[in-house]
C-alpha cells in the first residue's frame, strides 16, 4: 500500500470517529461518558493524517515523498503493510452500515444486582418528589443490597422496554459497563393494577412505568399504577 | 500498490473504488445487517470493540510517539536498574502509572522494546502490567466487588507477579529472532530527519496504523466467538473447580476491556470466586485481540510463544493466589 492511501485510511478512520461522535450514533456501541475521548481521538488521528499528507507534500509529491526520504525503508521492509487494509473494515462499518443497537437477546442473561454475598448497606435516601425517576439498575441494586429500606412504600418512575415471559411481563433495560461487547441485560417483573392486567404490549415497546418495587430474589417485582408508552431514549443503554 | 501496475491501479484507486461502491450500496447493506439477528449483534460487537479501544490506542500511540523522541533505548536502559531481575520488577511497578485499557499498552512496550536488549524483558513485564493493575482498573475491581478487599489484593498481586514472571521468562529464555517486525528504522532520531515534532507524528502514525489493523482483527475474533459461543455456556459449567477454571480462561476469547473485566466477573455469581480471579488476571494479559496485536507489532514467532505461555503462568499463578487467599470453595 502506498504512502498517501495509509495516509488518506488513517484520516477516513478520524473521520468516521468524528461522524458518529457528533450524530451520537456511538452511544449504540459504548457509553455516553466517552464522548471527549472520542472526539479527542478524532483530531488526534485527523491531525497525525494531515501532518503526514502536508509533509509528504512538501517533501516533494505525495507520491513517492516517503520512499525517497528513506530509500533502504523498502529493502528490508520488514513488515507489510497490506494489513493496513483492513481499517477500509471499520471505516465502513461506522460509516455506512451503522450497525444497530444491541438486542436483548444477545446480551448476557445475568441479572446484574445478584451478587449475593456483597454487604448490605445504608444508600443515600431517594430524591424527592411523589414518584422520583430512577434507572432499572439503581432499583435493582437497592432493592439487593439497601439496608435502609428506601424503596419501601415508595413510588418510583422507571424507564424500560417491554419483554414478554411466559408468566408476565417484565421491563428491562441493557446494561454496559464498558461497551456492548460486555452486555447485560437487567430486568424487573411488571406486575400490578396497571401492570398485570393492562393491554399486553409487544416486545421492545419502550414504557415509563410508575409503581413500588417489592424485593425478590433473584427478581424484584414492579407493582405498577401507571403505565405509558414513551419513545425510545437517545442512549440506548443504561 | 498490487499487481496490476501495468493497468496504473494504485492502492489509492482501489480504495476510492471500495468506499464508493459502499457508499452506493450503503441503504442496502444496512438493511441487510439489521435484518439478520446474527450479523446485527457480530457487527454492534465489532464496532463496540473497536471503538471502545481507539481512545485508548490514541493515547497509547501519543505515549510511543513522546518515547520516540525522548526516550532512545540507551537512554532507558540507563535509566534502568543494572540486574535485569530489578529492572523487570521496576518496569511492572511502573505499569501502575499508565491508566489505559491493554491496547494501548501494546505499541507503548513495542517502543520501550527497541530491538531487544536489556530493555525487552522491563519493556514486556510494562506491557502486562499497565492494563491490569493501573488505578483506573483497581478503583474499578473494588467497586465491582463491594467488601471484598481480598479479591482486590489478590487480582493486583497475581498479575504483578505474572508480569514479573513474564518479564524474568523473557530474559532467561527469549530470543531476539523471533521478533519480525521492525520499527521504521529511519524515522527515529536519525539524524537531520527534521524536527521533533515530525519525529512525534511519524512514529505515532506509524504505531497506529499497525495496532489499528490488528485491533480490526482482534475486534472481528471478538464479535465472532461473541455470535457463535452461546451466550449460557459460562453459567451453566461451574459444578467443578478446575472446569471452572478451564471455561474461565477460554472466556478470555470475549476480549473484555481490563477497565470493565470485573463488572461482567462480580455479575456471574454462579461461578465460585477463583474462577472469576483467573478470569480478570487472565483477560488483561491474553486475549484475542491482544494476540492480534502483539503478531502485529512484534511478529507472529514472538506472538505464538508468547501468549500461550503467557496465559499458562497466569492461570497458574491466578489460580494460586486466589486459593491462598480467597479460599478454595468460597
Amino acid at each position: 500500500m502506498k504512502r498517501e492511501t495509509e495516509n488518506t485510511l488513517l484520516l477516513l478512520v478520524g473521520l468516521s470517529i468524528g461522524l458518529i461522535t457528533y450524530t451520537g450514533v456511538f452511544t449504540r456501541y459504548v457509553k455516553p461518558a466517552l464522548l471527549p475521548w472520542l472526539a479527542a481521538t478524532a483530531v488526534l488521528l485527523v491531525g497525525l493524517a494531515l501532518v503526514a499528507i502536508v509533509a509528504d507534500i512538501r517533501r516533494g509529491g505525495p507520491g513517492h515523498g516517503g520512499h525517497d526520504q528513506d530509500p533502504d525503508h523498502q529493502g528490508d521492509h520488514s513488515h507489510r503493510t497490506g494489513v493496513v487494509w483492513l481499517l477500509v473494515v471499520p471505516v465502513v462499518l461506522l460509516i455506512f452500515v451503522t450497525p444497530p443497537a444491541l438486542r436483548p437477546q444477545a446480551a448476557a442473561r445475568s441479572a446484574t444486582s445478584a451478587s449475593s454475598d456483597a454487604l448490605r448497606h445504608a444508600f443515600p435516601p431517594l430524591p424527592p418528589g411523589r414518584a422520583p425517576e430512577l434507572s432499572l439498575p439503581e432499583v435493582l441494586v437497592r432493592s439487593a443490597h439497601d439496608s435502609s429500606g428506601s424503596l419501601t412504600n415508595r413510588l418510583v418512575t422507571i424507564t424500560g422496554f417491554v419483554l414478554n415471559e411466559r408468566d408476565g411481563m417484565d421491563l428491562a433495560r441493557i446494561v454496559i459497563f464498558c461497551c456492548a461487547a460486555d452486555a447485560q441485560l437487567a430486568r424487573i417483573h411488571l406486575r400490578g393494577p396497571a401492570g398485570g392486567g393492562a393491554p399486553r404490549f409487544a416486545d421492545n415497546t419502550w414504557l415509563r412505568v410508575e409503581g413500588g418495587v417489592t424485593s425478590g430474589a433473584p427478581i424484584p417485582t414492579l407493582d405498577a399504577v401507571t403505565v405509558t408508552r414513551v419513545d425510545a431514549p437517545a442512549n440506548p443503554y443504561a | 500498490m498490487r499487481a496490476a501496475r501495468g493497468l496504473r491501479v494504485g492502492s489509492m484507486e482501489v480504495l476510492v473504488f471500495c468506499l464508493v461502491a459502499f457508499a452506493v450500496s450503503g441503504a442496502w447493506l444496512r438493511a441487510g445487517v439489521a435484518g439478520n439477528a446474527m450479523l446485527a449483534t457480530a457487527g454492534t460487537v465489532f464496532c463496540a470493540v473497536f471503538v471502545q479501544a481507539l481512545p485508548f490506542l490514541g493515547l497509547g500511540v501519543v505515549v510511543s510517539g513522546l518515547i520516540a523522541v525522548f526516550v532512545p533505548p540507551e537512554r532507558l536502559v540507563r535509566w534502568l536498574p543494572r540486574r535485569s531481575e530489578t529492572a523487570v520488577l521496576a518496569a511492572g511497578l511502573a505499569g501502575a502509572a499508565l491508566p489505559g485499557c491493554e491496547c494501548g499498552s501494546v505499541p507503548v512496550a513495542r517502543r520501550l522494546f527497541g530491538d531487544g536488549g536489556a530493555a525487552g524483558a522491563a519493556a514486556l513485564t510494562f506491557m502486562l502490567a499497565a492494563p491490569a493493575i493501573n488505578p483506573v482498573v483497581v478503583v474499578a475491581t473494588a467497586v465491582a466487588f463491594p467488601g471484598q478487599p481480598k479479591m482486590v489484593i489478590a487480582r493486583v498481586g497475581a498479575s504483578l507477579l505474572t508480569a514479573v514472571a513474564m518479564g524474568w521468562v523473557w530474559s532467561r529464555w527469549g530470543r531476539a529472532e523471533w521478533i519480525t517486525r521492525r520499527l521504521p528504522p529511519n524515522a527515529l532520531h536519525g539524524p537531520g530527519t527534521g524536527s521533533k515534532w515530525l519525529v512525534f507524528c511519524e512514529a505515532a502514525r506509524h504505531d497506529f496504523l499497525q495496532a489499528a489493523a490488528y485491533l480490526v482483527v482482534g475486534a472481528a475474533a471478538a464479535a465472532a466467538l461473541h455470535v457463535l459461543v452461546p451466550p449460557g455456556v459460562l453459567e451453566r459449567v461451574v459444578s467443578h473447580l478446575v472446569v471452572g477454571v478451564v471455561v474461565m480462561a477460554a472466556a478470555v476469547s470475549l476480549a473484555i476491556c481490563s477497565e470493565g473485566d470485573a463488572f461482567v466477573a462480580s455479575s456471574l455469581t454462579m461461578v465460585p470466586l477463583v474462577p472469576r480471579l483467573v478470569f480478570l488476571v487472565v483477560g488483561p494479559a491474553v486475549d484475542v485481540k491482544l494476540l492480534a496485536m502483539q503478531s502485529g507489532m512484534f511478529g507472529r514467532a514472538f506472538a505464538a510463544r508468547f501468549a500461550p505461555a503467557t496465559l499458562v503462568v497466569a492461570t497458574a499463578i491466578a489460580t494460586v493466589a486466589g486459593v491462598l487467599l480467597l479460599g478454595g470453595s468460597a
